[in-house]
């Protein structure tokens, strides 16, 4: 598997979002992920209990009857000892036990069964997954490489900017038979004759107004009678399609090579991932098959069937104990939602406290114009009390000179 | 004693086929133990 891929890809979540509930590693990995289908069940909390106390009546049962068995009596004896602790003669026992062996054999048949078209599901749906995601990869690269193009050609396009104008130049200067000398100023291109006489000006300096060109190639061929490689070049701008340089040439090989070569290396990368997944599938149903054999094999041990007995109840306290985890995690959730409700209402709050604010200033500017309206009047009164006293004071003066 | 019970078929079909196992290897060591002792008869 190419790691960078895997890596920059976020392949993972293309997997998931396609509904593998497996990780690439897992499905790599294939034996764990196989043994973990062979553990896997889907028994509720009473469901796991209830069957542990079966079990566990099973187990004393085969205690029981191992140690009658051991005991130094007739096996008549045995027998009826066994019928009187079992409530069911032996015989009934053991053809009950016959018919639930084969019942169990089947279920289990079916259920190996399942597990290898799970397992093939697993791996079908990561392949087209994996298939779909480099394709669209593909696709992107193509579409850089098209955005590409289109950008030079709209640079191109436009003369100015990416020296169509020089490219025209170039034309006119490579045919010196048609014409001596070929000025090139200001956006205008001067054709000029042996006299020396100006035969003809090709104007481009409002290009990309290709037709103004055109016109002053035509009238450049009456005075020259060659323009073709003009024409042609004139046409094929105004087509949108363009004659590189050979330096554009070598840039535009390079970029295509380079596209090419990221499109080939995609390529390899999905053979060698489909490769890799097709032998990983294979790998995984053999596993499958090897270990479903082995679970039905069995020959355990009572003692190895009390220890894995154990395992069984303890799966059902590990249950309880995700059940808790899950309760608490709830909660958080929960409490989450509420500093969610609490931030809609601290962002309320701000609203009001902003349009508060707003008010505030408000009233403070009003005081503040107010303040200056009541100091000018103050100011106004004082001096117009100034001029009254001033007044007066003349008017005593003169009163005074007239005594 | 108690009377014996078998697995239900629903309580069969949400079990793991390890689990399966382990329930298939009791009856049959329940069942090999009942027959040593009919076959001494």
């Amino acid at each position: 598997m190419n790691e960078e891929i895997k890596r920059t890809s976020g392949l993972q979540a293309k997997l998931e979002e396609n509904g593998v509930n497996a990780s690439l590693d897992e499905l790599i990995n294939f034996k764990q992920t196989v043994d973990n289908l062979f553990t896997k069940d889907t028994l509720t909390e009473e469901q796991r209990a209830v069957i542990a106390t079966k079990m566990e009546k099973l187990i004393s049962a085969y205690d029981k009857i191992a140690a009658i068995s051991q005991r130094k009596i007739s096996n008549q004896e045995k027998a009826a000892r066994i019928e009187k602790e079992l409530g069911t003669v032996p015989d009934d026992f053991i053809r009950q036990a016959t018919k639930e062996i084969e019942n169990v054999d089947e279920k289990m048949n079916s259920k190996i069964k399942g597990i290898k078209s799970k397992v093939k599901e697993l791996f079908a749906n990561a392949t087209k997954s994996i298939g779909g995601f480099i394709d669209s990869h593909i696709a992107q690269k193509k579409e850089e490489a098209e955005q590409i193009n289109k950008q030079e050609t709209a640079l191109i396009k436009n003369p100015e900017k990416k020296g169509a104008l020089k490219r025209l130049f170039s034309i006119l200067k490579e045919n010196p038979a048609d014409w001596k000398e070929v000025e090139q100023e200001d956006g205008t291109i001067k054709l000029i004759n042996e006299e020396g006489e100006i035969r003809g000006i090709i104007e481009t300096k409002d290009a990309p107004h290709w037709a103004a060109v055109e016109q002053s190639v035509l009238d450049a061929k009456r005075a020259f009678g060659f323009v073709n490689k003009i024409k042609t070049f004139v046409a094929q701008e105004k087509a949108g399609s363009t004659i590189p340089t050979q330096e554009e040439k070598a840039k535009n090989a390079e970029k295509k090579a380079k596209a090419e070569k990221s499109i080939g290396k995609i390529n390899k990368n999905k053979k060698e991932i489909e490769e890799t997944l097709a032998n990983a599938e294979k790998g995984a149903l053999e596993h499958a098959e090897q270990r479903g054999k082995q679970v039905k094999e069995g020959g355990r041990s009572i003692e190895t069937i009390k220890g894995l007995l154990q395992s069984f109840k303890d799966a059902y306290m590990n249950t309880k104990d995700n059940a808790q985890i899950i309760g608490n995690t709830l909660r958080i959730w929960d409490a989450k939602d509420d500093s969610k409700k609490n931030a809609k209402k601290l962002d309320k709050l701000n609203e009001q406290k902003a349009k508060l604010e707003k008010q505030i200033k408000k009233a403070q500017n009003s005081k503040i114009k107010a303040d200056t309206s009541l100091k000018e009047h103050t100011e106004a009164k004082a001096e117009a009390k100034q001029r009254i006293a001033s007044r007066k004071e003349a008017r005593r003066g003169a009163d005074g000179m007239e005594h | 004693m108690e009377n014996l019970e078998f697995l239900t078929e629903e309580e069969k079909d949400a079990m793991s086929v390890n689990d399966l196992a382990i329930y298939l290897d009791l009856l049959k060591l329940i069942k090999s133990e009942l027959e040593g002792i009919k076959e001494g008869e």
